[in-house]
């Protein structure tokens, strides 16, 4: 079972698709949860993920932008995918019947 | 603050695999991240993959065996080194003569030789262990066997200006770190012929340190007991543990490159 936190990287990484990379990454988990993410958790984090087969990164291309550094890519693989629907399906079987809004 | 901030960046990304520097600092430089944050995000990831690294037995390994015993003996060795050399040096310059130990010249000159080419290869080839053991945790581990060996007795002597006398051997431990952390193991003549030396200036030091041990009998009239050679030997042969760590892994190596050429 994921953790909270790598099924966030993985949803951010999915929904950015080709774009997925490091920076992407922590500024779409900003915009979802309104919390910092460090660069710590988040390197870490894909490492971790990697090893266990969830996802493949590589090293991009350099932009000026970045100041000629090159990114590090991310792509979810399929077994990513099967780890995130079933950590997705968990969340909502756990969720059904309960409202957070009126308690 | 901020330049400031990011100079240290640079410096602390250095302790990242290449690869990784290149990202974060290209994700840094796009999020427009101040000097603090960076600081804050790199030294944050620094201190997690160094936990990751110690997590691992090799770096205990030569905390352990390297800082705590081969460098603690290396201080004392290189102490005793340091005081003899400068014991001379005082001597011939106020007074222009040779320290009498009751050895000639020629005898000092040769012990003190040795025990130098010694220190030096010592020194070396606990760097050279050090950085193939630590890998990315040889900056801790590193720094830590160079203040045990060279600076630990001075400082606690009292003594600190005589540090200055162990730049050498610092130099060669720095040296040894360096090839280690790149070539993790020598080559297996490389280590062979290395080991042999060592074990060569080993055995040449325990006999002629035998030499001040016949004069103070001498001296003593009979009254000091000379230190059997094997009591002498032991801690030389102590501190050149890694040299035999090297060649067996070393010949490890070369076992299974010809098992595999073999096949």
């Amino acid at each position: 079972m994921l953790g909270e936190f790598e099924y966030l990287l993985l949803t951010a990484a999915a929904r950015l698709g080709d774009d997925a990379y490091g920076a992407a990454i922590r500024e779409a988990i900003e915009a979802a949860t309104g919390r910092r993410c460090s660069i710590g958790a988040l390197y870490t984090t894909l490492d971790r993920l990697e090893k266990k087969g969830l996802l493949k990164t590589w090293m991009g291309e350099a932009t000026s932008q970045r100041g000629g550094r090159a990114k590090r890519m991310v792509r979810v693989t399929a077994k990513g995918v099967q780890a995130s629907t079933a950590f997705y399906n968990a969340v909502t079987r756990v969720s059904r019947g309960v409202s957070w809004e009126a308690s | 603050m901020s330049q400031f901030c990011w100079w240290f960046v640079g410096i602390l990304s250095r302790g990242l695999e290449p690869d990784e520097r290149d990202a974060v600092r290209g994700d840094l430089a796009e999020s427009g991240a101040s000097g603090t944050q960076a600081f804050r995000d790199v030294i944050g990831l620094v201190v997690r993959r160094q936990v990751e690294l110690w997590k691992d037995w090799h770096p205990w390994l030569a905390l352990a065996g390297l800082v705590g015993v081969a460098g603690v003996l290396l201080s004392e060795i290189a102490f005793q080194f340091d005081g003899e050399i400068l014991l001379q040096v005082r001597t011939y310059w106020r007074h222009g003569v040779h320290f009498g130990t009751g050895l000639s010249v020629g005898e000092d000159a040769v012990y003190l030789v040795l025990l130098f080419l010694a220190l030096f290869s010592w020194s070396w080839a606990g760097g050279f262990l050090l950085g193939a053991l630590s890998g990315r945790a040889t900056w801790i581990a590193g720094t830590l066997f160079c203040l045990v060996s060279f600076l630990g007795n001075t400082a606690l002597r009292g003594a600190l200006s005589m540090s200055v006398l162990m730049i050498p051997f610092l130099l060669a431990a720095i040296w040894g770190m360096k090839r280690g952390y790149r070539m993790r193991a020598l080559q297996f003549r490389q280590a062979l012929l290395f080991a042999a030396s060592v074990a060569i200036l080993t055995s040449l030091l325990t006999w002629t340190s035998g030499w001040y041990e016949t004069v103070r009998q001498v001296w003593s009239e009979g009254a000091w007991q000379p230190i059997p050679w094997p009591r002498r030997l032991l801690p030389l042969a102590t501190v050149s543990w890694p040299v035999a760590y090297l060649l067996a892994t070393s010949s490890r190596r070369c076992w299974y490159e010809y098992k595999g050429e073999q096949r």
